[in-house]
């Protein structure tokens, strides 16, 4: 199995040290060794030479892990803690690998584009999400597959890696991104992409994962592009950590893309809001791309950046962990979105999908929007010339 | 007791959810950072996670009614197995138990919980321009009372001394389940001379004593300024006597570290942008104060070092000193780079030697780890002579393990045959008790006839030290 080769390559070289349990948001709240980083690492020796078996115990453990990275980050023997994580999961599931439960989770991830086609399937999606209020069709249908620049030439012929949350929870978000993206120039083609295979990785669904990936690598080399920009951190992290397209053809971040190549001129627009500004897990610790986020909302002009006490931390969010852990997940919101309110700021914003809607969970009452970082660029660029129409951003500021 | 009754009566007293009963989960407590817990399952029956001194008493008291084993357990980096309940019966998962409870800046003092983390509390005195000296490398992991428990201390220790010198009372639950204060814990004096030390009998006496629930410890007002003195010596036994020409010329680093030969080998392995120069150890002088003053000390080091290293270089310039600083931070994680497919290991790895007798305790652990061929790097704090060395092998080979052990032993008997002593920091626990006899003669006695009128069942951390 390829769980235990990944567990055997890397677990002997944890020293136990212990200096992952430093940043760990579940360890923070569970207090208890088996919560840690370094527990569910011991956890994957454990299973790998066979001293535990595969089994409910082991899976519960190991899905005490919102496959966050911040333990990757910090390990100073410079193991890829959530991979080992990741892969303990596939061996500790090995046992009912042929389950209902992990086909049909497979099967959903793996047949996205197909499954999206069927009538009914985009609320079912919000359903799973925690009931999502619905904000619009789904993205795929809002924007055409391909949009090019009003006036101008095309600077260059991008992709948009749409991702499933985006384009089913945050069809605004997307709007914004086209909008932005061809306000500066590019040609933006939105092929049909399957998912980018981390919510089938973090499930020790790794052989998936890979499907998917193929998958979206034959797309991209079918389209031509000159690069793939996309919205969500999560995505950014597990594609370029997978390799997807090599060097060549390089997959960006969207703020990323904006700071490397297009270095943009400054928005015109005001915006006079404080903005609490969110820097997602994959973004912080797997990408390491936090000053580009800031940079890129730093330069709107109008906008001030408030600190959020602490610097910011995980909004306990997760993909599947804050369905499955729902209980931890609230608690490691609740404590975040005090530091963001006691921040002061009137607005958050940030740059990935499932962020946005786990904050916007631990925020509704309390009145504070939380927006993608395109949406306020959008805003600032573009008011009454978009060449899409976009969502009215005053209701949406208050969602 | 059953263990179903255990588990039932620390439920009682914790609550559900701060127990840990199932079995996968008691396996995750069964080690700490040293090479002797992964090669053991020291596993617990239970473990709670209580939170206040009553809870703790009120586990102690049934631990002793019923004779069972408990152990204390901070982060579990310590790297003896002395959080390991090598008896099994009950850990206390004190980590959790992180409130600072009071920063009384005026009197400069702190009171906290056990479980508060080194580096949390460091950043949260800053606001007040004060911090809490001792400096252990596992700043971000390990607990003040894992602290306390072990008397830890750091590189920094040449300047600010060992965590002892810090405490100045501290809550304790004996093993009976009594409570007791000592020193200056109800009271704000920052001097104390008031009856017997009971404070220091628990510094260092590695949860075999007591359960420590709280501590009342000094700050210091933190240093303004920072700056770093490096030099290459060509000859490892000229690096020793430069350390003394630094001291008696009147100056007191906050820091003195060496690198050995090895461990420059293995830094320009693992980062080679760092590229430090092929000598055979490389010090570090660090100072710290106010910047007129460590100005004036950092130039006179440099002169003085100039007579006998190359290289020498003195900066005070933040990015120069963290650049300066890279080859000292990253020698532990680029240890095992010497040894492909090497794990870094915690075994013999903090013995401490006369200041005189340094170089010849590093030629000494070359030659026991040519001899065993077994891969060493050294470095360490030569400012008090304390020696850190990191033995890398693989685990899974049983052959490498023997001769691991066999490299052990005769660091340890090094270092007690040069005058020195097997621990200057990291504790005994299980992993150096073998030694205690010919660390400390008939003292030994005394201190089991201590730990007899404190704890007649024998409950407390059995199996550890002695
Ligand atoms: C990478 C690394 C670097 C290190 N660097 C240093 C260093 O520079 N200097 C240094 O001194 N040490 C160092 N250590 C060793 C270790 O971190 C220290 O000994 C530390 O103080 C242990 O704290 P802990 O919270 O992890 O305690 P644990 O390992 O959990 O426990 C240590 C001992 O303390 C006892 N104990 C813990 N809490 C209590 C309590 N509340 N009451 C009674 N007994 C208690 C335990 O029973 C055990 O005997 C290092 C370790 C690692 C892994
Ligand atoms: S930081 Fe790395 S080496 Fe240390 S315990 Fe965690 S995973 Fe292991
Ligand atoms: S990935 Fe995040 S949640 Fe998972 S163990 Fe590491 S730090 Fe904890």
């Amino acid at each position: 199995m390829q769980g235990n080769v990944i567990i055997r390559e890397y677990q002997s070289k944890c020293v136990r040290c212990g200096q992952c349990r430093s940043v760990c948001p579940v360890l923070d709240i569970l207090g208890k060794e088996p919560a840690s980083p370094r527990g569910k690492v011991y956890l994957a020796g454990l299973i790998a030479r066979g001293e535990v078996p595969p089994g409910p115990r082991a899976e519960e453990i190991l899905s005490l892990c919102l496959v966050c990275g911040a333990c990757s980050a910090q390990c100073p023997s410079g193991l890829p803690v959530d991979g080992i994580i990741t892969a303990a999961r596939e061996a500790a599931a090995s046992y009912r690998h042929y389950s209902p439960y992990r086909f049909m989770y497979r099967s959903f991830f793996t047949q996205m584009p197909l499954l999206g086609r069927l009538p009914g399937f985009a609320s079912l999606f919000r359903g799973m999400a925690g009931g999502t209020p619905l904000t619009g069709r789904p993205a795929r249908h809002q924007i055409s597959p391909i949009t090019l620049p009003q006036k101008k030439k095309p600077l260059m012929r991008v992709g948009y890696f749409l991702g499933c949350a985006t384009n089913y929870l945050l069809p605004e978000v997307a709007v914004s991104v086209v909008n932005v993206l061809t306000h500066l120039g590019c040609e933006v083609v939105t092929p049909p992409f399957a998912c980018c295979g981390l919510p089938l990785a973090a499930e020790g669904e790794a052989a998936a994962a890979k499907k998917t990936l193929e998958v979206n690598r034959r797309l991209y080399q079918a389209y031509k592009l000159d690069a793939l920009i996309t919205d969500c951190s999560s995505c950014s992290h597990h594609l370029t950590g997978q390799g997807l397209a090599g060097d060549a053809q390089p997959v960006y971040e969207f703020c990323e893309f904006l700071v490397k190549v297009l270095n943009p001129a400054r928005p015109a627009i005001e915006i006079s809001q404080s903005v609490a500004c969110h820097y997602p897990c994959h973004l912080r610790h797997g990408r390491k791309l936090e000053d580009h986020l800031h940079q890129i909302l730093g330069n709107i002009p109008g906008l001030s950046l408030v600190e959020i006490p602490g610097g910011g931390s995980c909004c306990g969010g997760g993909g599947s962990f804050s369905i499955k852990q729902k209980s931890i997940s609230s608690r490691i919101l609740q404590k975040y979105t005090g530091q963001i309110l006691s921040s002061g700021a009137q607005c958050a914003a940030t740059v990935c999908p499932s962020c946005i809607m786990q904050l916007r969970r631990g925020l509704k009452n309390q009145d504070m929007p939380v927006l993608h970082a395109a949406q306020l660029l959008s805003r600032s660029y573009l008011i009454g010339q978009s060449p899409i129409p976009e969502f009215n951003l005053s209701i949406l500021m208050t969602i | 007791m059953k263990k179903t009754d255990l588990v039932n009566s620390i439920i009682k007293i914790v609550g559900r959810d701060r127990t840990v009963h199932e079995e996968t989960e008691l396996k995750l407590y069964s080690y700490d950072s040293s090479f002797l817990s992964s090669r053991n399952r020291f596993c617990p029956d239970v473990v709670a996670l209580p939170r206040s001194t009553a809870e703790v008493s009120a586990i102690m008291k049934m631990a002793s009614d019923n004779s069972i084993p408990v152990t204390p357990r901070g982060a579990g980096s310590g790297e003896t197995c002395g959080c390991l309940p090598v008896r099994g019966g009950i850990v206390l998962d004190l980590s959790p138990w992180n409130t600072i409870e009071e920063v009384d800046a005026p009197n400069m003092q702190v009171l906290a919980r056990p479980g508060v983390v080194h580096s949390r509390l460091n950043d949260h005195l800053e606001q007040y321009g004060l911090f809490f000296p001792p400096d252990p490398g596992s700043t971000r992991m390990c607990t003040l009372g894992g602290m306390v428990a072990n008397n830890s201390s750091g590189m920094r220790a040449v300047k600010y001394g060992v965590t002892e010198q810090y405490i100045l009372g501290l809550e304790v639950v004996l093993p009976g389940g009594e409570i007791v204060t000592t020193g200056g814990t109800n009271c704000r004096a920052l001097k104390n001379v008031s009856g017997i030390n009971l404070t220091k009998l628990f510094v260092g006496s590695e949860g075999t004593l007591g359960v420590i629930t709280r501590i009342r410890l000094r700050v210091w007002p933190r240093p303004r300024a920072r700056g770093l003195a490096v030099a290459c010596f060509s000859d490892l036994d000229l690096a020793p006597g430069a350390v003394l020409d630094v001291y008696r010329a009147g100056i007191l680093p906050s820091a003195v570290e060496i690198l050995d030969h090895s461990a420059i080998r293995a830094v320009n392995l693992y980062r080679p942008e760092i590229n430090l120069p092929p000598a055979e150890a490389i010090l570090i002088f660090e100072l710290d104060g106010n910047p007129a003053s460590i100005e004036w000390e950092g130039r006179e080091i440099a002169s003085l070092l100039k007579k006998s290293a190359s290289g020498v270089e003195w900066s005070t310039d933040p990015e120069r000193v963290k650049a300066l600083w890279q080859g000292r931070s990253v020698v532990a994680a680029a240890a095992a780079r010497l040894k492909p497919d090497g794990t870094r290991v915690f075994a013999g790895e903090d013995i401490c030697v006369p200041l005189d007798r340094v170089a010849e305790s590093l030629r000494g652990i070359k030659q026991l780890s040519e001899k065993h061929s077994i891969t060493a790097v050294s470095y360490g704090h030569i400012g008090d002579g304390n020696i850190h060395t990191a033995l890398i092998i693989n685990p899974d080979d049983p052959g490498e393990v023997d001769r691991l052990d066999l490299v052990v032993d005769g660091i340890h008997r090094l270092a007690i045959e040069l005058g020195g002593t097997t621990t200057g920091e990291h504790g005994v626990g299980l992993v150096r008790s073998a030694y205690s006899p010919a660390e400390h003669g008939n003292a030994v006695n005394v201190m089991k006839n201590i730990k007899n009128a404190l704890d007649p069942k024998g409950i407390m951390n059995p199996g550890k030290i002695f």
